[in-house]
């Protein structure tokens, strides 16, 4: 080593170090390496300046005991920083190290699907990827716009704006693509765009049972229908993943992996049939779009079991777009939306008081054509005799027959009927935003209101509630909680079934009998008649209620027919509404022919024999 | 001895050598297994999906109208026969029983 040309000046400190050392190499020294002239230059000029500075120089004994010190010293901090290090804060910088080489992957869980009664699937989630960006690596964002855009179909402006936000590592570009929409960007190599493997949902039938079905968010998350209400089935348990990589991000061979498996979510098994659903939202759109009608539904289910078959909602047509099917994120209207019932709640009236013993279908009772209670006139729609009995009441819709029986039934056992037959409360489907409808008081009746409430005006009921009411006189008077759901099928494929809904009698078998005969007339010889379905007996019972603002024009009206098939061995029961119908704006002359379709139908995919 | 003690380590190392030999190749192997059984699920939610679309009703009917087929106006009707009558159908869907069985082969996928 060269000495520095400050040494070579004679630097004092350092003058006599170098000479011991480099008289001890000396003999060693090969003078092809050129050391032996340097070493001597120097050994001349120690000589002649060491014993100068000799006298100031400390002793070696206190250099080294200053070094020792200073050694010592550097050592204790050390030593303190390490217990600080690995003692004291042991428990933070563990952690530190382990966020830095540990890292912990979600892994979702697959959401359930979603089946019909046969196993067709009404929803499904399948394997998407998601496109994000790092706009950090993004050099020219226009340029990644123009590229990605027509692609993906978004607004190039738009995109290369968040491709240009250089703050940011993250962003997505678009979210659970089609297959050759990924296939094609990767295509594209653009550096800093990634791919992410995500999950989409899917309804393979289209708008089909939309807005009873609803819908996922972009994380899959239930938002609306049963994908919300059956959130807690459907979506499992997440798991997450821990692994340890490198700052590369590569997983390390040997390192620590823990996996927490996610719980895949449970499949739904609906009661809905899709073939009848699909033909009942196609009939009530084509009747709605006849009708000229705002809206319409249809349930249809099993007299049975009270499962549900087929829940449609049709939405009107508007300019230029003709009546279809409501779409997701819209309510499912048999379930969310009151109407009031009109004629087809007089069931519940003459039930109730047939169940008390007060009248039997062949009683007669003097019926006027009109009726004043209270300053309010009420009259008969249809013309008919003086005298009507029971049966021909319920035949022809007689609104002042059904008052009187009514009256002779009061307020107290009328209140009860409608409460024991459902009204008010719930249908026990537990879906989102079901209404329990609008039903008076007791202890705010005035005085209409035992004659506007038998004939259906000033209550409001929902489709299901008041197919509840013909689904349980035709179960011979026991009223059983519809269901939707029919099963689950866990994640190992074991099925679970739904119990059946809880049932109670609300009428006895001998009332239930009577009024299955008395609605089988309304629809072989009343109002209903064009419920009639080829080669079957058809019950039924037509409404049509007035729309509020009551009384002021153009007056607005609920048409509706609810009924069920074969009268004498009931199999299915249907409700039919159609809202605001501008054309035979009636419930005999539009809601009974879609019922009677819709029926005819159900009736051939059941397979139920024609002569009952 | 010293020679006894250095085979049987040498013996020792050389095995843990092998044995984490094999571990590394069994492991590449399992993860070359669950890359091939994630492609093959996603090749059947797709295959799924796709029968399902094409399965719909609205698909059904437009697909047979392209055919020619004409919608009866009114539907077959069930006419009961002299014979022995079938059992009741159950009243939990009789038809979803096959999904169940192919179910329990599937294991977690749907």
């Amino acid at each position: 080593m060269a000495p520095r040309p400050g040494s070579r000046a004679g630097a004092p400190t350092s003058s006599r170090a170098p000479g011991r050392i480099h008289a001890r190499r000396e003999p060693a020294a090969s003078p092809a390496l050129g050391a032996a002239p340097l070493v001597r230059r120097g050994s001349r000029r120690h000589a002649s300046v060491a014993p100068s500075h000799r006298a100031q120089s400390p002793s070696p004994r206190g250099r080294l005991i200053a070094i020792l010190v200073a050694v010592g010293l550097v050592y204790a901090i050390l030593g303190a920083r390490l217990i600080d290090v690995q003692v004291r804060d042991r428990s933070y910088y563990e952690q530190l190290g382990l966020e830095q080489r540990v890292h912990t992957v979600a892994l979702p869980a697959a959401r359930g699907s979603i089946f019909d009664r046969n196993g067709n699937d009404l929803a499904v989630s399948v394997s998407r990827s998601s496109i994000w960006a790092d706009p950090r690596v993004i050099t020219a964002p226009d340029v990644y716009a123009a590229k990605l855009a027509p692609i993906l179909g978004v607004d190039a402006v738009k995109l290369a704006d968040d491709l240009g936000q250089k703050d940011r590592a993250f962003t997505y570009v678009a979210r659970t693509v089609e297959p050759d929409v990924a296939t094609k960007v990767r295509s594209l190599d653009l550096a800093g765009i990634g791919f992410v493997p995500e999950t989409k949902r899917y309804y393979p039938a289209g708008s089909m049972a939309a807005p009873l079905l609803g819908l996922v968010g972009t994380d899959n998350y239930g938002l609306a229908g049963l994908e919300a209400g059956q959130e807690a089935r459907l979506a499992g348990k997440a798991g997450r993943m821990q692994v340890e990589r490198d700052p590369q991000g590569r997983e390390l061979p040997d390192g620590e992996r823990r996996v927490s498996e996610p719980r895949a979510g449970d499949d739904l098994l609906l009661t809905i049939d899709q073939s009848l659903q699909y033909e009942a939202e196609r009939v009530l759109a084509e009747e709605v779009e006849t009708a000229k009608a705002k809206g319409g539904t249809v349930v249809l289910a099993d007299v049975r079991t009270g499962d549900v078959l087929a829940m449609a909602s049709v939405d009107g047509a508007t300019t230029g777009v003709p009546a279809r099917p409501a779409t997701a994120g819209t309510p499912n209207r048999p379930l969310t939306d009151v109407f009031e019932p009109g004629s087809t709640n007089k069931v519940v009236t003459i039930a109730a008081a047939m169940e008390a013993g007060l009248v039997n279908p062949g009683t007669t009772l003097d019926v006027p054509g009109q009726l004043i209670v209270d300053g309010q006139e009420f009259k008969d729609v249809h013309s008919h005799g003086a005298q009507l009995s029971v049966a021909d009441i319920v035949r022809l819709s007689s609104n002042v027959g059904t008052i009187q029986i009514a009256r002779m039934l009061g307020k107290t056992r009328f209140d009860a009927a409608l409460r024991a037959f459902g009204f008010g409360e719930p249908t026990g489907l537990a879906f989102p935003g079901e209404a329990s409808g609008i039903l008076l008081p007791l202890t705010e009746y005035n005085a209409t209101s035992l004659a506007s409430m038998p004939i259906g005006s000033g209550i409001a009921v929902t489709a299901m509630q008041m197919l509840d009411v013909y689904l349980t006189i035709a179960n011979g008077g026991v009223s059983r909680s519809p269901r939707l759901v029919a099963a689950t099928i866990d994640k190992d494929g074991q099925r679970h079934e739904a119990p059946l809904g809880a049932s109670h009698r609300v009428v006895s078998e001998q009332t239930a009998a009577s009024m299955r005969t008395m609605l089988e007339a309304v629809v072989s010889d009343g109002t209903g008649t064009k419920a009639r379905v080829a080669g079957y007996r058809v019950a039924g019972k037509t409404g049509t209620a007035r729309k509020p603002p009551y009384l002021k024009p153009p007056y607005k009206y609920v048409a509706s027919f609810a009924g069920f098939a074969p009268a004498d061995s009931p199999r299915l029961a249907e409700i039919v509404v159609l809202d605001e119908p501008q054309v035979n704006a009636t419930g005999g002359e539009i809601a009974a022919p879609t019922f009677s379709r819709i029926m005819q139908y159900a009736l051939a995919v059941d397979r139920v024999p024609a002569g009952g | 001895m010293v020679a006894l003690v250095g085979f049987v380590a040498v013996v020792v190392i050389f095995t843990v050598v092998v044995f984490q030999a094999f571990l590394a190749q069994n492991q590449v192997a399992i993860d070359r297994l669950d890359r091939r059984t994630a492609v093959a699920e996603r090749r059947y939610e797709q295959a799924r999906f796709e029968h399902a679309v094409r399965s719909a009703p609205q698909r059904i009917i437009e697909r047979a109208s392209a055919l020619g087929l004409v919608a009866p106006d009114t539907p077959p009707t069930a006419i009961a026969v002299a014979g022995e009558t079938p059992a009741p159908p159950s009243v939990t869907s009789p038809t979803v029983r096959g999904v169940a069985d192919v179910k329990a082969t599937l294991g977690t996928a749907p």
